[in-house]
């Protein structure tokens, strides 16, 4: 399970869609595509999925070069790319059972999947149905179905809650929490509570540009609640990163225990409200977006 | 492993024979062909008067046959045309308009054998369409006059079939031109309809020929196996025999052309094709 940006630039005539991109991720997890709207998310993950032609660089998906030979380097790639639209004559069953056939797999093999593809994506009761009759949620549902059919290793998923309830973006969430413990997630989108929950890795774009690139160290970031007024906190291992009056965001070395914080806090005179963990994402994403506005 | 052609092609025919466009052109070819049915009874009789303005000394009752099936044929020519325009002109610019292009492209699967397929099914799609008029045209004809002239017939269906495949894969070049199908729909009936026929006016009326290179006098072909009577140009042919050979071979060489080149040239455009 491997991919690998290289230089990528996607040019429409004087606008530069995307800018030199270049990343690597590998084995199972979850990244996170995560930009304003227009940033150039959808972009890259057409161009990673042949769907638009690189300017100039490439994407190898397990080493084939996309462009080169887009056959070999999408057989084990599942993909949802913006809103999914199916043949209006043709039903959710048959739509899967193409998406599965041209995966490789034969009729039965595709009967099973379709059956255990639809119960996760909870679309099983409206495949009978011509696509043509479907709702935009009923779609998004099918086009997960069919990202997930044939068991691909690597899923790319281009704001796959969009255009769901709150419900099914919850059920969605779960679903990808779950795959991403054996499969490769490439997800994007623009709400950085979703990126908190999902993501391993994270990679901030804004206009075309990667302006920040690197794993979510959710463990080792904490925030703590409470009055902290004028107390000092000193803990070998500990570094504060923010402070007020009332709460403070901290930093751990991999070695140290979250009780041995507690204890150290409780110690300095800090009368603790709320101990969490505490996703850096919301920071870094204000940090890099705002950087990026004022260099323009 | 399934042949990925053979799935997407039953995946597109699928979508092609149960689309509204499929059953409208059904409905127009029953509706055509009810037509064609009554006026070949009805005026069974205005044949004889039709062919005896060329020579009457050699009407037989094959050549009336031929007669009437030329008749047939005339409507006929232009079946097909209208058919691909249904099936074959959104058939790429759809891909981008009604953004399926995005599940289709991100497949494993090489875009040559996604439009070879889906030209396969628009194919067999306007087969089923005008093969219901050709056995029509056979059935009256036997039963209007006894029998049929059964090589002519034949080669006017065999024709029918290579025109029917260059037909459609004009609308795929020019469909794969578009990223609207309402662009591509216009544009292959105005070529069709409009251009062809304003060049072969040009050419008829500087050099005093038809334009044997144009795709809708090739077509006419079909007719012309039966008796080689064209009254619908500036140069027009009248014979009551067949066509000969050379004329034939020209013509189907002309409908190859334009289904290799047009093929040739969508497919290229297909694989470069982006759905932004």
């Amino acid at each position: 399970m491997k991919i690998s940006v290289r230089g990528v630039s996607k040019r429409y005539g004087k606008i530069l869609a995307l800018d030199r991109i270049s990343f690597d991720a590998n084995g199972n997890g979850c990244l996170v595509l995560l930009g304003p709207n227009g940033a150039g998310k959808t972009t890259l993950m057409k161009v990673m999925t042949n769907i638009i032609r690189p300017s100039s660089g490439e994407v190898r998906i397990n080493d084939v070069n996309v462009r080169e030979n887009p056959g070999r380097a999408l057989s084990g790639v599942g993909a949802l790319i913006e809103q999914p639209e199916f043949y209006p004559y043709i039903t959710g069953y048959e739509a899967l059972l193409f998406t599965g056939m041209i995966r490789g797999l034969s009729r039965q093999e595709c009967e099973a999947e379709i059956d255990r593809v639809s119960s996760l994506a909870h679309c099983k009761d409206y495949l009978k149905r011509r696509t043509r009759e479907y709702s935009r949620g009923m779609k998004q549902r099918v086009g997960l179905a069919a990202a997930l059919i044939g068991n691909p290793d690597i899923i790319i998923l281009d704001e796959p809650t969009f255009g769901l309830d709150p419900n099914g973006m919850m059920e969605i969430r779960e679903i990808i929490l779950e795959l991403k413990k054996k499969k490769l997630i490439l997800l994007s989108t623009h709400l950085i509570y979703e990126a908190e929950m999902l993501a391993d890795q994270i990679a901030i774009i804004d206009r075309g540009r990667l302006i920040h690139f690197g794993p979510v160290e959710k463990e080792r970031y904490l925030e703590v609640r409470g009055k902290m007024d004028g107390i000092n906190i000193r803990l070998e291992g500990v570094e504060i990163i923010r402070k007020s009056a009332d709460n403070m965001i901290i930093k751990k070395n991999e070695k140290i225990e979250n009780w041995e914080i507690i204890r150290a806090l409780e110690a300095s005179g800090i009368k603790i409200e709320t101990f969490d963990y505490y996703s850096l994402i919301e920071d870094l994403y204000r940090k890099h977006v705002s950087q990026s506005d004022a260099e323009l | 492993m399934p042949n990925k052609f053979v799935v997407a092609f039953s995946y597109y025919f699928k979508n092609y024979y149960r689309s509204r466009s499929f059953y409208l052109m059904l409905s127009l070819i029953i509706l055509i062909s009810a037509i064609m049915s009554y006026f070949s009874f009805r005026y069974q009789g205005n044949i004889d008067t039709f062919l005896s303005r060329f020579d009457s000394k050699t009407i037989t009752t094959g050549l009336k046959s031929r007669a009437l099936d030329y008749i047939w044929s005339f409507v006929l020519v232009n079946i097909p045309v209208y058919a691909a325009v249904f099936f074959g002109s959104p058939s790429i610019s759809s891909e981008i308009e009604d953004r399926t292009a995005f599940h289709i492209f991100s497949l494993p699967v090489g875009r040559t054998t996604i439009l070879l397929a889906k030209y396969a099914a628009a194919y067999a799609a306007t087969i089923i369409i005008s093969l219901i008029y050709l056995i029509l045209e056979a059935i009256i004809t036997l039963k209007v006059y006894g029998n049929i002239d059964v090589s002519s017939y034949m080669l006017s269906f065999l024709i029918t079939l290579i025109f029917i495949a260059s037909i459609l894969a004009f609308t795929l070049f020019i469909s794969s031109v578009f990223n609207r199908n309402i662009y591509a729909y216009i544009t292959v009936l105005i070529i069709y309809f409009l251009v062809f026929d304003a060049i072969d006016v040009i050419t008829s009326l500087l050099y005093k020929l038809t334009s044997p290179f144009l795709l809708n006098n090739a077509a006419n072909i079909i007719m012309e196996v039966f008796i080689n009577v064209n009254l619908f140009s500036f140069s027009p042919t009248i014979s009551l025999s067949p066509a000969s050979a050379s004329e034939v071979l020209l013509a189907v060489a002309v409908m190859l052309i334009y289904l290799v080149s047009s093929l040739a040239i969508a497919l290229v455009m297909f694989e470069n094709k982006e759905a932004k």
